[in-house]
């Protein structure tokens, strides 16, 4: 698991490992999902 | 201290050479790098002088810890009088020109005058030569430090190079060393075209000597370490400064078709992900663990083969967002050509966006631009306006004169669309949603400008009692806010230009990071390095002393407090798209104005941001100048 800060709401949530798509628990954006490290997430834009 | 530091002036219209141990009092209130050269900056030019005069005086600073093995301790700092702006001329270049330059003995030169053929300077251990420079006058910057190499049969030597640009004046022309670190910003390179300098070579073996070396070796590693444990610094390292591309695009933070837009659409080819496609491996700076620079190969299509380094996250704005260019490959193409001909990404992007939304609105025709159909998207035009500009040729030469001139010539109400500050064009960020990065772009020394103060933590929604304990006073978690974002602003000042005076990174110091490097750790490098106890509370008045001598240059030229202001539309056209959080702000301007005197009071200015003669008595610059060096 890794976490990301959501850039809509700010809230900090999990993704898990190797993921390519997550959505904030809180104000339900949709991400995609890349990583720069096996354990670290970032969001890549949109999805 | 043991870092004694030495200067050299060089005369190149009369030859005369001479160099100097630089004073006590100076090497304690200025420290090193672009403190010292603020100082004489200050110091030595005479009110209102052409920028572009033999009396101009161009000024290279290696940082204090310049040469330790940690934080990217290869920065440079180089001044001037600035032909685009009239203003503070100030850019910050990296690779390894300035542990070399310390190697030879020398940590400052002082160049003033006018050659009357073009030459170069070699400067080796405790000597400097004037070199006949006429076989690298027309060479593009790569060909002219591998000439120098090849002249003096050293394979080591490190050069600061200007392009065709530099020599043909460009207002914006940079400087160069290696592949693509580059003093960018106020046109420096443009200085040097103007005395015939083509370039500045250093070789040397000279070994520095630090007070506490093997505590200096532990603590740097630990530097190493907390460094590339952050989050940042480990996505650094995958995907360089482009990595920020991901969280301002997604948001709409981005400047898109010069300023019509906050985000680009369909921008995925731009993703730093995608670089992947094109990298060869990543390298660095010297004293950098995280190395952010790829080097990057073309092997297909109409300009193949081609091999660059690069790009920065500021490349994605300047020759995608701004000019609506969508792939990746148009970025490394222009990127290319830029560092080659030697002239800043950021001001060369910013004014052909400015150019194509002028032809878009009719403002410029096609008879006006020679032809070229500067619309958005046309990659095409745009590797010719670089072209262009570069050379002086077409409409390039009114570009590249700046904006002041261009609108001057162009007018029809061109500057209305014009996206700079004090004459200097602003990146490709759009901060009507982040009063905190729209004042520090209004009030930066140099025009428009995120190295000089940018919070970028700002972005982070940080908890409010981590943000008090960091600046030192209440600041709003929320970006969108302008409650305490002067005192950030006036925090990141300080802790730049004191990270610019040792010579370290500002990447491995709190930009994109909380968790870097600040004041302690420069306070305890600047002891074991050097056997001087500067505490924080000395290190921050430091910073502020000389942001404050910056003002002060500024002031005498004719700044004042209308220049520390914004482009109209970052007052009156909200964001059109973006997540809610970005989406239809724009800058409230009662509010930014109380920003403003807020940020005044904080550095100790009347609120005509004239430095009140208190305050420089406490700096100690009531008697500027004072003519030490």
């Amino acid at each position: 698991m890794s976490e990301v800060r959501c850039l809509n709401c700010l809230k900090r949530f999990s993704v898990r490992q190797k993921a390519e798509t997550a959505t904030c628990p809180k104000c339900k954006t949709k991400y995609r999902i890349s990583w720069p490290t096996p354990n670290q997430a970032k969001i890549r834009g949109l999805a | 201290m043991v870092q004694k530091r030495k200067i050299a002036y060089i005369n190149l219209t009369t030859k005369k050479l001479s160099q100097k141990a630089m004073p006590k009092k100076i090497r304690t209130m200025y420290i090193g790098g672009r403190g010292i050269d603020m100082y004489m900056l200050y110091n030595h030019l005479k009110p209102k002088i052409d920028p572009l005069s033999p009396q101009n005086v161009l000024l290279v600073g290696a940082g204090l810890l310049g040469g330790i093995p940690c934080l990217g301790s290869g920065r440079c700092d180089i001044a001037a009088k600035s032909p685009l702006t009239g203003a503070v001329g100030d850019s910050n270049i990296g690779g390894f020109f300035a542990p070399e330059l310390r190697f030879t003995g020398f940590d400052h030169l002082a160049i003033t005058g006018k050659a009357e053929k073009p030459v170069y300077l070699l400067v080796k251990n405790d000597e400097i030569e004037i070199k006949e420079a006429s076989h690298l006058w027309g060479k593009d910057t790569f060909e002219t430090q591998t000439i120098i190499r090849k002249d003096q049969d050293d394979e080591n030597i490190k050069s600061l190079v200007i392009g065709v640009a530099g020599e043909n004046l460009v207002k914006f022309a940079n400087i160069l060393t290696g592949m693509k670190n580059s003093a960018g910003r106020t046109g420096m390179g443009c200085v040097m075209g103007s005395k015939n300098l083509k370039a500045i070579a250093a070789r040397g073996t000279t070994p520095l000597e630090f007070a506490h070396p093997d505590r200096l070796l532990e603590y740097c590693r630990q530097m190493n370490d907390m460094i590339t444990s952050t989050r940042w610094s480990k996505a650094q390292s995958r995907w360089g400064t482009m990595i920020i591309y991901s969280n301002t695009n997604t948001t709409g933070l981005i400047r898109t078709r010069n300023f019509q837009l906050n985000r680009l659409e369909e921008g995925q080819d731009l993703e730093p992900e995608n670089i992947d496609r094109y990298s060869i491996g990543t390298s660095g700076c010297y004293g950098c663990a995280v190395h952010c620079r790829h080097r990057y190969v073309l092997r297909e299509g109409p300009h193949a083969p081609l091999y660059g380094e690069g790009p920065e996250y500021t490349s994605l704005g300047a020759f995608g967002t701004m000019i609506d260019c969508r792939k990746m490959e148009t970025i490394l193409v222009a990127n290319h050509l830029v560092n080659k001909y030697g002239v800043d990404t950021l001001e060369t992007g910013g004014l052909i966006a400015w150019a194509m939304e002028l032809y878009e609105k009719g403002i410029l025709n096609d008879k006006m631009t020679d032809g070229l159909k500067l619309e958005w998207g046309n990659e095409e035009a745009l590797y010719e306006m670089i072209t262009n500009i570069a050379h002086r040729k077409g409409f390039g030469n009114t570009l590249a004169d700046g904006f002041k001139k261009a609108i001057a010539k162009i007018g029809n109400g061109s500057e209305y669309y014009a996206i700079q500050v004090k004459g200097m064009s602003n990146l490709h960020s759009d901060e009507r949603p982040t009063p905190s990065f729209a004042l520090g772009i209004a009030t930066s020394t140099r025009g428009a400008d995120h190295l000089r103060s940018r919070p970028a933590i700002d972005m982070y929604g940080l908890p409010e009692d981590l943000l008090e304990e960091v600046y030192g006073g209440p600041v709003a978690s929320e970006y969108n806010s302008y409650y305490g974002k002067p005192r950030m602003v006036w925090w990141q000042e300080r802790l730049y230009a004191v990270t610019d005076s040792i010579g370290l990174c500002k990447f491995q110091t709190v930009f994109c990071s909380v968790h870097a490097p600040q004041w302690k750790e420069f306070s305890k490098l600047i002891q074991l390095a050097t056997g001087v106890e500067i505490s924080e509370t000395q290190l921050m008045e430091i910073g502020e002393r000389i942001y404050t001598i910056e003002r002060l240059f500024n002031l005498r030229e004719g700044f004042s407090r209308k220049d520390d202001n914004l482009p109209e539309r970052y007052f009156k056209e909200p964001t059109p798209i973006g997540l809610p959080v970005a989406k239809n702000k724009k800058i409230d301007r009662e509010k930014f104005s109380k920003m403003l005197d807020e940020y005044y009071k904080l550095h100790g200015w009347g609120n005509d941001g004239i430095p009140t003669a208190g305050t420089l008595k406490k700096l100690g610059l009531d008697k500027e100048p004072s003519n030490l060096i």
